[in-house]
């Protein structure tokens, strides 16, 4: 079953490399529709809705296809890992890394579902290659679980909450990535920024309380395994400093009326908190150091 | 005896490990497995291995606090879905009647900023519209 799972991760990643090509020759013939649409030359439209700019829908349709296979069988990969380990597929860096590319795919492809923004693909799938590349780089071998970690409900539950809310994260970094790169006018046939800034606080809105029960869920799993539910370990500051930011967000957004340009460098702030919420305990050490790389 | 931890062969039950290393480089000086109880001097440093002494490391902590935390964290949850998946709404009809002897139906509405807002009302407006029956138009 381990041999399997590192089979399906190979394969997922090979296809979510696929589905990158296939985005990037969507957005390519995007740019040129919209620059045919430029010189005055008729173009049929692809049907994609909210767009500006018509592009080749079927191109973009294996592209998805491709994503949703990356997505299918990493979520093999997970369960043929979570059979040969015994528990969730979370417990060091290898394991969570595959599992938040996972979650990159899954919330992406949940929001091009409702919103058909094929673009953001094509900055959310290198974010997903980037951790599966990370992850073939980190030890893969199967060790026993520290004292600390034997406890597979809280394992399971505590990082999946924390997977949907990074691959929300994820998805509201793009859409608000692709909300300040584009110019004032003309813009490359790139989606709507009304549609983008929705995009970006619709990911906050499912990725918030899924963090909020990350945290949550930790300190009672601290306070059953360590015997305190706070001790200002690095990985608990800096999810609570995500937490924070995303807050300031939401509150900044709903309470104050904040839209676009300043709502978006916030999204990229939390995006930047949140990768170090990620990575930090690789530097900091501290109590979540279960990376199997020390 | 038997060494605990680990288990290293160039280490024999009965004996301890000696590393010395320069305080300043750090360099590795000399390794060297010594016996119990028999005093050696390495690099003109004495050294004996009297006994292994066992400890046990404890932490002790009391949270009488820990529910109320609990309770919170409940409560924020709770909120957070009830106010990000729950959006205010408010929508006011105001019927008139008028001078041609028909009714126009007006209808307002106020969403504090949401961006929902504008796709449910126009779909509520068209909803009304197709449940009217009759010349009534607005």
């Amino acid at each position: 079953m381990g041999k399997l799972a590192e089979y399906a991760f190979v394969a997922g990643t090979l296809s979510t490399i696929l589905a990158l090509v296939g985005y990037v020759f969507y957005a390519l013939s995007g740019v040129r529709a919209a620059r045919l649409a430029a010189a005055g030359v008729p173009m049929m439209t692809g049907g994609v809705s909210f767009t500006a700019g018509p592009r080749t829908t079927s191109i973009g349709h294996y592209a998805t296809l491709l994503a949703w296979l990356g997505f299918v069988v990493l979520l093999a990969s997970l369960v043929f890992r979570t059979i040969a380990t015994g528990h969730g597929p979370f417990s060091n860096m290898y394991e969570f890394s595959i599992a938040f590319a996972f979650g990159i795919l899954g919330a992406y492809l949940w929001f091009e579902r409702t919103y058909h923004q094929r673009i953001l693909g094509l900055l959310a799938l290198p974010v997903a290659l980037a951790l599966l590349g990370y992850a073939a780089t980190v030890p893969a071998s199967i060790e026993p679980l520290v004292p600390a970690l034997q406890n597979n409900m809280l394992l399971t539950v505590h990082v999946a909450t924390a997977i949907v809310a990074y691959g929300s994260f994820t998805v509201a970094f793009t859409a608000a990535l692709l909300y300040l790169i584009q110019p004032e006018t003309g813009r490359w046939g790139l989606p709507k920024p009304e549609v983008l800034d929705e995009i970006g606080y619709r990911a906050i809105v499912i990725g918030f309380p899924f963090l909020t029960l990350t945290v949550v869920l930790g300190a009672v799993w601290a306070a059953t395994a360590w015997g305190t539910y706070w001790s200002w370990d690095p990985k608990e500051t800096a999810s609570l400093v995500t937490w924070l930011i995303y807050g300031a967000y939401l509150h900044a957004r709903v309470v104050r009326g904040w839209r676009g340009r300043k709502a978006s460098a916030l999204l990229l702030i939390g995006f930047g908190a949140t990768l170090l919420t990620y990575f930090g305990n690789l530097f900091f050490g501290g109590l979540h150091s279960y990376s199997g790389l020390g | 005896m038997a060494t605990t931890g680990p288990n290293d062969p160039s280490v024999k039950p009965g004996q301890v490990a000696i590393e010395l290393y320069k305080a300043d480089t750090g360099d590795a000086v000399v390794q060297k497995s010594i016996d119990q109880g028999t005093a050696t001097t390495i690099e003109g440093l004495s050294f004996t291995f009297d006994r292994e002494s066992k400890y046990t490391g404890l932490s002790v902590a009391s949270d009488p606090g820990a529910p109320l935390v609990w309770l919170g964290c409940f409560l924020l949850v709770v909120g957070f879905v009830i106010r990000l998946y729950i959006p205010y709404r408010r929508v006011w009809g105001r019927l008139l009647a008028r001078p041609d002897g028909g009714t126009s139906l007006s209808i307002a509405a106020v969403g504090r900023r949401d961006t929902g807002l504008d796709a449910e009302f126009t779909s509520l407006v068209t909803e009304i519209r197709q449940a009217v029956t009759g010349p009534a138009r607005s």
